[in-house]
């Protein structure tokens, strides 16, 4: 078999079972619900809150959501040691890297596809603005973290810390796509595109996490 | 231990002894800052010890993944912690000094926020090693991670320093923007404290696989002692 088609069938296994339980979606928009609930009511509304702020907040929401639905993903894998079973597939290791990245992106986009508007809606910010850079943004930036992630969860498999460690783990590296994706989302915010340096940093940030795990996947993969 | 490492530790004792003189009594005070320059000495030369340590860590882990030798992922091991231990001292020195020139313990300067995120990610780092029980699984992962990390390392580095900052930048291409005194001190503290460095990783790798090499003997006696009660039993 080759990689392609082993990559949709391991992707399309992820999306059967979340749609014949749609478990993970609904306990972690949930949970990202319940954050935007509580960051209007401890903020009063943004109206006091620079673009930046904003910015920053919303991007620390959709990590959050992100990072809570990643966990519950890896549970689900564990579940009958079903992620020992999947290294034994007929192609390259990395593929189990790539179709977590996709899968796991299919379900943070539609998660943002609720939440943005809704904490645009809830603080009272205003992204009618430009929708075209915003998704370009979110896209790019959920690219990189849901890739930095899905090496970070496989890597924290066997460890007993593992839900400190993830988050631990993921803040910390993620910080240059943090710092991009709120510096262009801020500017974004204020009608313009924002510097093309801070593209470039999320840019070569999803890159790397996209093209270093994939060289180095077949080390952590073998149990 | 053998007499001519006996020599070169002591060697190292009298020149940490120097140090110290260098430090406090022959270097001068700064225009600016007066004494409080001297606090320099010590936080340079712990960044330049953890800088090592860390890039020590990333290259052996490397060499372990290739060369599957225990060794080097002991040594690996070790030096990371030993680079948390003067990335504390980094923070902490830098903290008092902070206070004492900028008038505030911290600032989101570059340089401090990419250290501090060295800290945060090498916690992690001694936390994945800590929590998983099979050594083979744990040493192969925390190379990978440290690898990561340090590729990671620069481009924290340049994403924070493109928000600009304050920490002074007293080694630039040009040389050193220092009296001559003060940088004969500074290097001689950089020889001292990689020195240090070297001693402790060196004393802590040997009991790091003494440990291992117990725990090992451990297993083996475990095994033995199982299979003779199955015998006796059956």
């Amino acid at each position: 078999m080759n990689f392609w088609r082993v990559l949709w069938s391991m992707v399309g296994k992820d999306l059967r079972i979340e749609w014949r339980t749609k478990q993970l979606f609904i306990s972690s928009l949930s949970f990202a619900l319940l954050l935007v609930f509580l960051m209007g009511l401890v903020l009063y509304g943004s109206g006091n809150m620079t673009r930046f702020a904003d910015a920053g907040l919303l991007w620390l929401l959709i990590m959050m959501a992100g990072l809570f639905s990643l966990n519950r993903q890896d549970d689900k894998e564990r579940w009958d040691g079903a992620i020992y079973a999947a290294t034994l597939v007929p192609t390259d290791r990395s593929v189990l890297f790539y179709a977590r990245v996709i899968s796991h992106l299919l379900f943070v986009a539609v998660m943002e596809i609720v939440l943005v508007p809704l904490y645009s809606v809830v603080l009272g910010t205003s992204i009618q603005v430009a929708w075209g850079p915003i998704i370009l943004v979110l896209l790019m930036g959920t690219i990189g973290f849901v890739a930095v992630g899905a090496m970070l969860t496989s890597l924290a498999l066997t460890s007993s810390l593992r839900e400190i460690l993830v988050p631990l783990m993921i803040f910390p590296l993620s910080v240059p796509l943090l710092l991009g994706a709120v510096e262009v989302t801020s500017s974004i915010l204020q009608g313009n595109w924002g510097k093309g340096v801070w593209w470039a940093v999320i840019g070569a940030y999803d890159v790397l996490f996209l093209g270093l795990p994939g060289l180095l996947y077949d080390f952590i993969a073998e149990v | 231990m053998k007499k001519w490492q006996w020599t070169l530790i002591s060697l190292l004792g009298i020149g940490m002894i120097v140090s110290q003189y260098l430090d406090f009594i022959a270097s001068p005070p700064e225009a600016q800052m007066g004494n409080v320059v001297r606090i320099l000495y010590f936080h340079v030369a712990s960044a330049i010890v953890a800088f090592t340590a860390f890039g020590i860590t990333a290259l052996l882990g490397l060499v372990f993944l290739v060369r599957k030798q225990w060794i080097w992922d002991q040594m690996a091991r070790v030096s990371a912690e030993i680079g948390m231990v003067y990335t504390t001292f980094v923070l902490i020195s830098g903290s008092i000094w902070g206070d004492a020139v900028w008038n505030t313990w911290w600032t989101w300067d570059p340089t401090l926020t990419t250290t501090l995120i060295l800290w945060f990610l090498y916690l992690a780092y001694i936390l994945l090693r800590a929590s998983i029980t099979d050594r083979e699984r744990a040493a192969k992962v925390a190379s990978v991670y440290g690898f990561i990390a340090a590729i990671d390392i620069p481009v924290i580095h340049q994403s924070v320093t493109w928000w600009r900052g304050i920490h002074p930048n007293v080694i630039t291409m040009q040389g050193f923007n220092m009296p001559p005194m003060m940088v004969y001190t500074l290097m001689f503290s950089f020889v001292v404290f990689l020195g240090l460095y070297a001693v402790i990783l060196w004393i802590s790798t040997m009991m790091a696989k003494d440990r291992d090499d117990l725990n090992d003997l451990r297993e083996l006696a475990r095994n033995a002692l199982a299979k003779y009660d199955e015998r006796v039993g059956s």
